[in-house]
């Protein structure tokens, strides 16, 4: 079966730095996918080449099937949403959102049409007429989305759009966008490094790490089976714990503790409280650090008590080890 | 209560004290635009409504001669004269200009740096010495003629000099720095992702450029037309050197009738039609122009 989208070992070097070094996807029609991954990893990068706004140095990007790598950005039919929303600023809300419509000589009665319906599906009916300059951040990132599915392109890219919002609208952002891309039924590729919000929407999350995807698999793979200690560490902090050899991923809310629970006498370093949850770093005899996630405040442990530490044997994932 | 009051009349006096050490600082502001713009200028108009004098001055005879005799041929003839010059010389300014700044603006931070200082060195020497540094090339057997001449291109000296085309070439020799400067420093500005978002919405390089880079650097272009039309209006010394005494503009009329016709009322009269017609074009202008905000202009 032919993927609607497709890259085949992407490259990409700026001067002296490899940005992308082998990155290969394939994506199916309709298929919700998240790039996560730290800052400066090669996400953007990645998407400005299936934009077509640069070009890989080596490897190839095709589109139901066909070759696009050296296609121009107009020839391609992907849009993209901006990092920084990138509007108009000398066009109001509704001739952005009519840009592409325009410049595919779409007559205008269909254009207001569409403009219209657009604005009621990204909820800012009555605001065509605005400027752009007048709009808040969220306004802003509407609008940018609704300028780019306007045309209705095969592939919607999406740069960290939720990135400059506050944490209350990006939750109901979040929604939105996952409602729109079902009723628009276009294929997205999300960008955040933001695991909460890859794990909440996507089909299937690809970790992003030093120019390569680390793995990719829906969330429940992603978070329960990691396959490398990077992607443990960085999808919901487990622990890494190396052990005769070898490396188990560990995830805090599965470290027991206590006076008479099996494991190794551990000492309690700190106790922190964040998102909700407990958080307390233990000391194993070997040295090495394990981190325990409980909810609410309570809990008998104190700095410098020392207590059992363990988990059961198969909380315990064994991953490849890359250092991290 | 009462403390309050206190307060309060304590902080308006505060306020007061500051506003008072503002006008401090504008005050010098203020002077040095009454006494050499202000009063000039209203010296200037008043003149314009006096009698000249027999040899040198004039009388305080009011009079509007001054302005009847501007209608005169001759005169009137001036300002059609000044007025297409004007006009052709922004034109020209613009085409070569615009395209000018704008790949100027779009070269590496060195090549700025060395185009910058490319435009900015014959600033550095009066333009009467550039202009007849033009004159040596362009005159009869000058350095152009001998060129042309040595290479075998053309067999005798050519009559480039005193011509219209050679004033037109001056005029746009002396003001191009000001549009290429005006449009690089709008274009300097742009977002590029601007443009990055066009082509990804399916315009190609040239719609991009037509309906984004364009329309967001016009107000570039408009100061660069008005900093080039403005001063095209009195460049009188391009048209004396370069074009004889066959192309006569309204800033030869106002030297001739200061030095050689000794008649200072009717020079001010004439200085006066010129301002007001170059302001009225600058208001027209700013009305049928599509932005508001002229780049560091008005
Ligand atoms: N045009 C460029 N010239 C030189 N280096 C670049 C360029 N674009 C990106 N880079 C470098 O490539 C690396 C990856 O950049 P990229 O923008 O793809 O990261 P990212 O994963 O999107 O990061 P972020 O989450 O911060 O947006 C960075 O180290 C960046 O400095
Ligand atoms: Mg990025």
């Amino acid at each position: 079966m032919e993927y609607h989208l497709r890259l085949a070992g992407l490259h990409k070097r700026f001067g002296n730095t490899e940005v992308l070094r082998g990155v290969s996807l394939q994506v199916a029609k309709g298929e919700f996918i998240t790039l996560l991954g730290a800052s400066g990893c090669g996400k953007t990068t990645t998407i400005r080449l299936i934009a077509g706004l640069d070009l890989p140095d080596n490897g190839s990007i095709f589109l139901n099937g066909e070759d696009i790598t050296d296609l121009p950005p107009e020839k391609r039919n992907v849009n993209t949403v901006f990092q920084n929303y990138a509007l108009f600023p000398h066009m109001n809300v509704a001739d952005n959102i009519s840009y592409g419509l325009r410049i595919r000589k779409v007559p205008k009665a269909q254009r207001d049409a569409r403009v219209e319906e657009l604005l009621s599906l990204v909820q800012l009916e009555g605001s065509g007429h605005k400027k752009v300059s007048a709009l808040s951040g969220g306004q802003k990132q509407r609008v940018a989305i609704a300028r780019a599915v306007a045309a209705s392109p095969e592939v919607l890219l999406l740069d960290e759009p939720l990135g400059a919002l506050d944490l209350k609208l990006r939750r109901e952002m979040q929604l939105e966008l996952k409602r729109l891309q079902k009723t628009l039924g276009i294929t997205f590729i999300y960008i955040t490094h933001d695991q909460e919000e890859a794990i909440n929407m996507s089909d299937r999350i690809a970790v992003m790490h030093d120019g390569l995807f680390e793995q990719i698999g829906t969330p429940d793979e992603i978070y329960y089976k990691p396959r490398t200690s990077y992607v443990a560490n960085f999808v919901g902090s487990a622990n890494v714990i190396r052990r005769n050899g070898k490396t188990y991923a560990v995830r805090a809310e599965n470290v027991i503790f206590g006076d008479l629970c099996p494991g190794e006498r551990a000492q309690v370093i700190e106790k922190s409280f964040a998102g909700g949850q407990l958080r307390i770093l233990f000391k194993l005899p070997d040295g090495q650090m394990v981190t325990a996630s409980r909810f609410g405040l309570n809990s008998a442990a104190e700095p410098g008590d020392e207590m059992q530490v363990g988990w059961k044997a198969e909380d315990a994932v064994e991953v490849l080890d890359n250092g991290v | 209560m009462a403390s309050e009051d206190r307060k309060r009349a304590k902080k308006e006096t505060g306020r007061k004290g500051r506003r008072e050490s503002r006008i401090a600082f504008l005050l010098p502001i203020y002077a040095f635009t009454v006494v050499f713009i202000f009063l000039p200028l209203l010296y200037m108009v008043y003149l314009s409504f006096m009698t000249r004098a027999q040899v040198w001055g004039f009388v305080s005879t009011p009079t509007l001669d001054n302005y009847r005799r501007i209608l005169e041929p001759v005169y009137a003839n001036s300002f059609r004269v000044s007025l297409r010059l004007a006009l052709l010389t922004t034109v020209i300014n613009t085409l070569i200009g615009y395209p000018y700044g704008y790949f100027m603006a779009k070269l590496s931070d060195r090549g700025k740096k060395v185009m910058m200082f490319l435009i900015m060195i014959p600033f550095w020497t009066s333009g009467l010495v550039r202009i007849n540094g033009w004159i040596i090339v362009f005159r009869s057997n000058g350095v152009l003629d001998s060129l042309l001449m040595g290479l075998g291109i053309t067999n005798a000296p050519l009559k480039w000099l005193y011509s219209y085309p050679m004033v037109v070439f001056g005029m746009v020799y002396a003001l191009l720095p000001f549009m290429i400067l005006a449009v690089y420093s709008s274009v300097e500005k742009m977002d590029w992702t601007l443009i990055e978002a066009s082509r990804d919405l399916g315009a190609g390089k040239w719609r991009s450029f037509v309906r984004v880079t364009f329309p967001l650097t016009v107000p570039g272009l408009l100061s660069g037309v008005i900093l080039t039309f403005v001063p095209s209006m009195g460049l009188f010394f391009i048209a004396e050197l370069l074009g004889g005494n066959k192309i006569v503009l309204v800033g030869n009329v106002i030297q001739q009738q200061l030095t050689k016709g000794r008649n200072l009322p009717f020079a001010a009269a004439l200085s006066v039609v010129l301002m007001v017609m170059t302001s009225l074009l600058i208001a027209l202008y700013r009305r049928i122009a599509p932005t508001k905000q002229l780049e560091g202009l008005f």
